[in-house]
């Protein structure tokens, strides 16, 4: 009986060390340049990656069962991440700290994402992962058909693509265009350079100035537009929605008949010469509200 | 027999079911009118493609024997296979090309090159929808999953934008949200046939 149990007993221990085993620890460091390009693969788990001002590349984390880390190159340009050669999609936990101007390239199934700190380039790509992006990078490409995307930080030029995922951007400054499916859009910021915004059944929330002669857009199926827009606009507005109600409450403007699913007009003294922000709403069936932000300035 | 003519009887003359003299008269019209010739081959380039298709793609037995069952309850809701996609597509291609190739031919010079337009993205459209058919069978059931719920959406706003256009063929605003439709359609169609790119 007591042999029994012993037996079972080193079998339990032996079954229950043996995944831990199997995980593999990766802690590498490879010497790079200060814009080195990386391409990082990483299917499932989370990647997170951070800017230091070391010109080398640091990995540290855990890949599991199945899978192997794998990485290679030059001082220039290297490659690194999970693999399984068995086609499965193992989950790494990786933590990547690259030199502050590095180009990244993250390809990502499930996995999420998240970058600090890159001023250089950065592309991220997913089809579930959510993906989380701090900083202020020169261009910024950020795609995920489900995952959410949320950006915090002064991009210079920024590009999100998502399907159901939800973009929230808040402390932009750029160039920005969004393009989802079904994920709602929502920008908050002093100003951007400029933006367009395009969805099939998102929502759309925009509580931004926009910059001198910058340019708005906003397209959507039958996503609501909600638009807050400084109180001191100097625009030019193209709006309409076709089944749709439009609503706009922006000092000064007084809505003529038949004004309440399309309405051009301009507000302030540029815009009336033909210069000024241009903001173009296209709806088929979205409600549209322009509203004003008396305690904002920007892009005025 | 005059253009017209013609294409009013075109996909009975596709369909063989012409009578001798009629199918004659076609014959001759398509020897000398490339515009009409080019037509046919078209609609019977979409046909071949449509009729290539599978009519349906069975699941496994062991999925099947679940789902048979609550699907006979439920009435059929929202189980679209992706036969019933690239058909679904290939079929508004067909019939849009139809109704392309009447509009070009019958409408005002303005309604025409719009139809025109919409040819193009027709086309693109069958394009990617055949390479998308063929990455998606090395592509992981829930990525299947999550692309064909954006492909409904996109379906359905691409639908309700050309119905109103239909309706108001002259309406210019209509006009611009078909192609946006359109546009996102073919954008979304590249996105998911490029998603196994390894940059």
């Amino acid at each position: 009986m007591y042999r029994t149990a012993l037996v079972l007993g080193m079998a339990l221990l032996v079954s229950s060390a043996a995944p831990s085993a199997a995980q593999e620890r990766v802690e590498r460091g490879y010497s790079a340049t200060s814009d080195v390009v990386l391409r990082i693969f990483n299917m499932a788990g989370s990647t997170r990656i951070t800017a230091w001002d070391h010109d080398s590349v640091r990995v540290t984390g855990t890949v599991a069962a199945g899978g192997r880390f794998f990485g290679g190159g030059d001082r220039r340009m290297a490659k690194l991440g999970v693999e399984d050669p068995a086609g499965r999609q193992p989950p790494g936990v990786l933590e990547i700290q690259v030199p502050r101007r590095a180009r990244v390239w993250v390809k990502s199934a499930s996995a999420d994402v998240a970058l600090s700190g890159v001023a250089g380039e950065v592309e991220v790509m997913s089809v579930t992962g959510t993906i989380r992006l701090d900083g202020a990078p020169r261009v910024a490409t950020l795609e995920s058909i489900e995952g959410d995307v949320t950006v915090m930080g002064a991009a210079t030029v920024l590009r999100v693509r998502t399907g159901g995922g939800s973009v929230r951007i808040d402390e932009v400054r750029g160039d920005v265009s969004v393009v989802t499916v079904a994920g709602s859009i929502a920008i908050v910021s002093p100003e951007v350079l400029s933006a367009r915004l395009e969805t099939a059944s998102g929502a759309v929330t925009f509580r931004s100035g926009v910059g001198p002669d910058g340019r708005l857009e906003v397209d959507t199926h039958d996503g609501t537009v909600d638009l807050i827009l400084p109180s001191s606009i100097d625009g030019r507005f193209d709006l309409s929605t076709v089944k749709g109600k439009l609503t706009v409450g922006l000092p000064g403007y007084r809505p003529k008949a038949g004004q309440d699913r399309s309405a051009t007009f301009a507000t302030g003294k540029r815009s009336a010469a033909g210069g000024g922000i241009a903001v173009t709403v296209r709806t088929f069936s979205g409600q549209v509200r322009i509203g004003s932000n008396p305690g904002a300035t920007g892009g005025i | 027999m005059t253009c017209s003519e013609v294409h009013d009887c075109l996909e009975a003359y596709l369909d063989r079911s012409l009578d001798r003299a009629q199918r004659a008269g076609v014959d001759a019209h398509l020897t000398t009118c490339a515009d009409c010739r080019a037509a046919c081959e078209t609609a019977s380039w979409l046909r071949q493609r449509t009729a290539a298709l599978p009519r349906q793609v069975a699941p496994s037995r062991d999925l099947w024997d679940g789902i048979a069952p609550r699907l006979a309850r439920r009435q059929r809701r929202y189980a679209i296979p992706l036969s019933g996609l690239v058909a679904a597509a290939l079929l508004l291609v067909a019939s849009s090309a139809t109704i392309t190739l009447w509009l070009t031919r019958s409408s005002s010079p303005a309604v025409s090159a719009f139809a025109s337009t919409e040819a193009g993205y027709l086309s693109a459209t069958l394009e990617l929808t055949e390479l998308y058919a063929r990455a998606r069978e090395t592509m992981t059931p829930e990525t299947r999953a999550v692309l064909e719920r954006n492909l409904e959406v996109i379906e359905r706003a691409l639908g309700e934008a050309r119905a109103a256009l239909r309706s108001d063929p002259a309406d210019r605003a209509l006009e611009a949200i078909v192609a946006t439709a359109y546009r996102r359609k073919i954008e979304f169609l590249e996105r998911a046939t490029l998603l196994d790119r390894d940059g």
